[in-house]
């Protein structure tokens, strides 16, 4: 690694860094036996690349406060910091081009601290936002996406048959925020699925009466036609191929490639399975499977190039939806329109408030940021049901769609997006499967509950199965259409309180305050909490008679305590709630106990006990921090990546669009999107440009 | 054709293999010719929603309720085997059963998924090797390993899934679930007709798609084509493969199975019935080493057509019976069919000669659920059966029980995955529990297990 110069004058190696080090860390890591085989006696202010790996090691350690061990004499607050900054300035300067592991992955995203992403002062001077050059492979919903448009066919088939057409060749596994461009690739595994969906698709293609209709006749008149193949026939398919599949036209090298690969199959397999094949090759093209985001051109004058207008196009479209660009955003890329950073804006915009087109990809982030979606993956027997007096049928499913249409409400009016998210008192409710029963039978339906004598008779709730009502506590007469209902502002505060959610972080048999608290911790308050240490059995008690508070005393334990205290005080508060989302004011026979309290925050203010879920929502939603944390995670969703200290700029000038506007979700995004961030791409080193002039133009328009 | 043994099989390779250069497979055939030892197999079937340690309990080995003080270890000769594993009695003198290993930290309540054959956390990913892709590391075959599984026939559309085994942090290994896909995979070579034509055009589009792909790799650089190699390598192997299998359909025609219904059958157990098939045919035709059968596809839930059952594994799992049939009843017949299948394999690869004796020698089959000691597992004790010596490095006969979770002498699965390791020739003494605390156990094999 080359040496690079020091960022900052005012923090040295030798006056601050190597005391720290000799009065803090040495005892253990020193020369002999050092602990985890770390040994920091010889460390110096040299990068080389052993050394990297160490500091980053040393950083990891400071961020997450677990070195020194607790037993050990403190360090000082101010000296840490200035050890940190310096380890981190150095590290970025360093340039390394492999951050570790824990970076990389979402769960390490809350690793950079706050305090350097959002105090302008701090933030360094020297750092240009830019992403690095990179390919993303294409989330699920992209890819079936663009089989469905290829196939002309529906992914999935609404009621299952037997035998699904397509499978998804990959998800994204894991709870929040999953889809990073870094973390997957398709191996062997996923290659088989590909090549089943591929050989399907062509099939379709190729059929007389095609999905494509009057367009993919030259398919079906292909393989109808006799004898050998004509040079222009052959052309010909290849041509409407790469049109159909990759929405461009192949260029001369790719034609001629391509058309002697059809050719071989003709004269082997024959002309339909022929052309099928070929077909099959362009529905696994890497451009089908992959974002290319390499940028083109000269490097301005920080070293970062633009993406390509076709990558820009791609990079757009795929951020809010599920297709590639549209034709107008497909036309500016082509025209030489989409270079200034007004004409990005004007496309993203655009898109944003088109309510013609469909942007699945912003509800989507609301989802794994929240994650009540898990709702119906927890399960709750039926005995769990029974005990908990739940009547009618149980179905989280619906519980799900209600939240859906809450954010969809939010977003709509787009306004205090966050506070909205955070505290309202509003709700969807008998969503999904219950409306539809409903309106196709209200009238038999309300006759019945008359009958019956039960209340809701002019609503869902005549369906004597849907008590969905009770997650709520809602009198079932109050009811209406004209949804979203107001709920008791007491009892609910937002997404939080709403019974998704609270389901999604509970078990089969009780709440999951530490769950609840954890998330808090991650999502709202942008701290971390180390995973289970491997010899910690973590088992409450099995105890019917004692609260969760109760069982959770075994959390207070001294080695126990030191992260739970960041989880439990969070997470209790919500026992105002039983698992199934009912607000309740009694448990096991006592009034609930639903105190906790907000600590180590990282902004003192916000450092308050707290008297209930309803309080807690109310005064995290004031902090300009948790809105400057959701922000963090609403970048990482949507640059595919975690932040980096060189995102500072971008990430405030976000905030303030946000703040700026009224709480606008659409300003917040415009302004990521047109950031130099999302626009720029840093270089991949070290290659032999002739090899890149010769196999790949992005210029031209790339991918499907 | 039918009597064909591995050696006639190898003259079959040599002379259809022509000018292909000599495939892992062949040249470790040509190896055994050569005197060397043959290769270890392993084959794991998990069993889903539990393995209850009455089920691996011989009635007349009495169990105590705390675990006994120091590891008991006695011969199977002298007991019955438990009605569980009844259908294992012909080969009793290769089934090792052992109990109150722990695997707690893996936390495998429900199942634990990936944990359970890796030793790790549970995690929704893969954290770390499983030991079957670990064992075919150490004994590579045309296929790495091949992964089957028993999917529930309500949601049959489910193919492809990941959920047991991988070759490392975040690379998860296939399971397939479609017998049907499986048998392509694996014998799609031998077929004739349309179906050969398939075949055909499967190795056009892979070749084609190897050096399409390579293409787009000269303009990137570092971790980026680090990342896109995956999927150049993915076609590399997969065209290299259908090469090598091109080049050995005569000889896999030899041991391809018949396709009949019970590969597109909805009952649950035909289906189960053809994955065994295809692991022990696998194995004969040496297109690979190891096989993992995950039966349940490591959920609680589903039900069980035509094995005799009409509850769901769930209730089944709160200990609801059906009929006259208590819970228990119904566990062992679960099991007791999965034994049955086992049984066949078993005599299956001994009616193949190898060495002095047959393929059964070098091959050893374990059986555990990933769901540990029940549905709703905590791990502290996670009962496994062997079957099988691995060439003789393995004891054999022995019913074998380690003191509980938390006394001196308790043992972890990843133990036990160690010993699977020594007796492959790859010796290990950490699998995955590398600098976890001594409380958790000590490295090293499981003495009593090593011959």
């Amino acid at each position: 690694m080359e040496a690079t110069e020091a960022p900052r004058a005012d923090t040295s190696f030798n006056d601050v860094v190597a005391p720290f080090i000799k009065a803090h860390c040495v005892r253990c890591h020193g020369a002999n036996r050092p602990k985890a085989k770390l040994s920091l006696q010889k460390i110096t202010d040299k990068f080389g690349p052993a050394d990297v790996e160490v500091w980053q090691a040393v950083l990891v350690q400071l961020d997450k406060g677990e070195m020194p061990p607790e037993d050990e004499p403190r360090p000082n607050a101010e000296s840490v910091k200035r050890v940190k900054s310096w380890i981190h300035d150095r590290l970025t300067a360093a340039e390394k081009a492999t951050p570790p592991l824990q970076r990389l992955d979402p769960d390490g995203g809350n690793l950079v601290d706050h305090d350097v992403l959002f105090s302008p002062k701090r933030a360094s001077p020297t750092l240009v936002p830019a992403t690095p050059a990179r390919i993303w492979r294409v989330r699920p919903s992209i890819y079936e996406s663009f089989i469905e448009h290829a196939a002309r066919q529906p992914f999935r088939k609404r009621f299952s048959a037997r035998r699904a057409l397509f499978s998804t060749p990959w998800g994204v596994s894991g709870l929040g925020i999953k889809d990073y461009a870094d973390l997957y690739w398709i191996g062997e595994a996923e290659t088989e699925l590909l090549i089943n969906n591929a050989m399907r698709t062509a099939g379709l293609m190729s059929q007389k009466r095609g999905p494509h209709g009057r367009e993919s006749q030259v398919f079906s008149r292909f393989i109808r036609g006799s004898g050998e193949v004509s040079q222009d026939a052959a052309r010909g398919v290849i041509h409407a191929g790469f049109e159909q599949i990759l929405r461009r036209t192949p260029r001369d090298e790719e034609l001629a490639t391509y058309t002697a690969f059809l050719n071989k199959n003709v004269s082997q397999l024959g002309r339909k399975q022929g052309l099928e094949t070929t077909l099959a090759a362009l529905l696994m093209h890497p451009e089908a499977v992959f974002r290319f985001e390499l940028g083109v051109g000269d490097p301005d004058e920080h070293g970062r190039v633009r993406l390509a207008p076709s990558e820009l196009a791609y990079a757009i479209a795929y951020a809010l939806t599920d297709k590639g660009p549209d034709d107008a955003l497909l036309d500016a890329a082509r025209s030489g329109k989409l270079n200034t950073a007004a004409q990005v804006r004007s496309h993203v915009e655009r898109i944003l408030n088109d309510t013609e087109i469909a942007k699945p990809n912003l509800l989507r982030f609301f989802q794994e940021y929240f994650g009540y979606t898990r709702a119906p993956q927890v399960f709750k027997d039926q005995a769990t049901r029974r005990k908990a007096r739940l009547g009618g049928n149980y179905s989280p499913d619906s519980l799900v769609a209600d939240t859906d249409l809450l954010i969809l409400h939010i977003l709509e009016n787009d306004k205090n997006v966050l506070r909205e998210l955070l505290t309202t008192d509003k709700t969807y409710m008998s969503s999904g499967s219950w409306m539809r029963y409903w309106q196709q039978g209200k009238d038999k339906l309300a006759a019945r509950a008359k009958r019956e004598g039960r209340p809701g008779a002019h609503t869902p709730f005549a369906d004597k199965r849907n008590r969905m009502f009770e997650h709520y506590n809602f009198d079932p007469d109050a009811w209406s259409e004209d949804m979203p209902l107001s709920l008791n502002r007491s009892q609910r505060a937002g997404i939080l309180t709403q019974p998704s959610w609270l389901i999604a972080h509970s078990t089969n048999f009780e709440n999951h305050a530490i769950h609840r608290g954890k998330w808090i911790r991650d999502r709202l308050l942008g701290g971390t909490i180390p995973d289970t240490p491997i010899t910690v059995e973590a088992q409450l008690p099995d105890d019917d008679t004692l609260t969760l508070r109760q069982k959770m005393r075994v959390t207070r334990e001294a080695f126990c305590w030191k992260c739970h205290e960041r989880m439990d005080p969070l997470g209790l508060p919500f026992e105002m709630y039983d698992h199934f989302g009912r607000f309740r004011e009694s448990e096991l026979g006592k009034p609930v106990d639903t105190r906790g309290a907000i600590t180590r925050s990282g902004d003192d203010r916000l450092d308050v006990d707290v008297t209930s879920a309803i309080d807690l929502m109310h005064k995290l939603a004031d902090s300009p921090r948790v809105r400057q944390v959701f922000v963090r995670h609403v970048f990482r969703y949507y640059l595919g990546r975690n932040e980096t200290p060189g995102d500072a700029a971008t990430l405030i000038a976000a905030d303030e669009a946000y703040v700026e506007s009224g709480g606008s979700f659409k300003a917040l995004l415009a302004s990521l999107l047109t950031s130099d961030a999302f626009i720029y791409r840093k270089p991949m080193r070290v290659e032999p440009r002739a090899a890149r002039l010769e196999t790949y133009t992005p210029t031209t328009g790339a991918q499907p | 054709m039918n009597d064909l043994t591995r050696r006639n099989m190898l003259k079959g390779v040599s002379l259809g293999a022509g000018s292909v250069v000599l495939p892992a497979v062949t040249q470790r055939l040509a190896a055994e010719e050569a005197g060397d030892a043959p290769p270890q197999r392993f084959v794991f079937v998990l069993q889903s929603n539990g393995f209850q340690p009455w089920g691996a309990q011989p009635t007349t080995i009495a169990r105590d309720k705390v675990g006994p003080d120091r590891v008991i270890d006695l011969p199977l000769a002298e007991h019955d085997l438990p009605d569980d594993l009844a259908p294992l009695t012909p080969h009793k003198q290769r089934v090792t059963i052992l109990q109150r290993l722990n695997g707690k930290h893996c936390k495998p309540f429900h199942s634990g998924q990936y944990a359970a054959l890796a030793g790790t956390h549970k995690a929704s990913r893969p954290l770390a090797e499983s030991i079957d892709a670990a064992l075919a590391k150490a004994n590579p075959g045309v296929f790495p390993m091949v992964g089957l599984g028993l999917n529930s026939a309500e949601d049959n559309s489910v193919g492809t899934v990941y959920i047991c085994s991988a070759s490392g942090p975040n690379q998860p290994i296939a399971t397939q679930c479609n017998p049907q896909i499986a048998y392509r995979q694996l014998f799609g070579s031998v077929a004739e007709g349309n179906a050969r034509k398939d075949f055909d055009a499967r190795s056009n589009l892979l070749d084609f798609m190897r050096t399409d792909v390579r293409r787009v790799r000269g303009v990137l650089a570092g971790q980026q084509r680090d990342k896109f190699d995956h999927y150049l390598n993915a076609f590399e192997s997969m065209s290299a493969r259908q090469r090598e299998l091109a080049a050995r359909s005569d000889g896999l025609r030899a041991h391809a199975p018949q396709l009949t219904d019970k590969y597109d059958a909805a009952n649950d157990k035909h289906r189960l019935e053809a994955q065994f098939e295809l692991a022990g045919a696998a194995l004969i035709s040496g297109l690979t080493n190891v096989v993992t059968i995950c039966s349940g596809l490591c959920s609680p839930n589903g039900y069980r057509r035509g094995m005799g059952m009409n509850i769901s594994l769930h209730q089944l799992g709160h200990r609801t019976g059906e009929g006259d049939r208590d819970y228990r009843a119904l566990y062992t017949m679960l099991r007791r069919q999965h034994m049955a299948m086992i049984a066949a394999l078993v005599k299956q690869l001994e009616s193949i000669p190898e060495g002095d004796g047959t393929l059964m020698d070098n091959t050893t089959i374990v059986f555990t659920s990933d769901s540990a000691e029940t549905h709703h597992s905590s791990g502290v004790e996670w009962p496994f059966v062997l079957i099988g010596n691995a060439g003789g490095r393995l004891r054999a006969g022995r019913f074998i029980e380690y003191p509980a979770f938390g006394a001196a002498g308790n043992r972890t699965i990843n133990a036990l995955y160690c010993t699977l390791l020594h007796a492959a020739g790859a010796p290990r003494n950490h699998f995955n529990l590398e600098g976890a605390t001594k409380e958790v156990d000590r490295p090293g094999p499981l003495g009593e297990l090593l011959a």
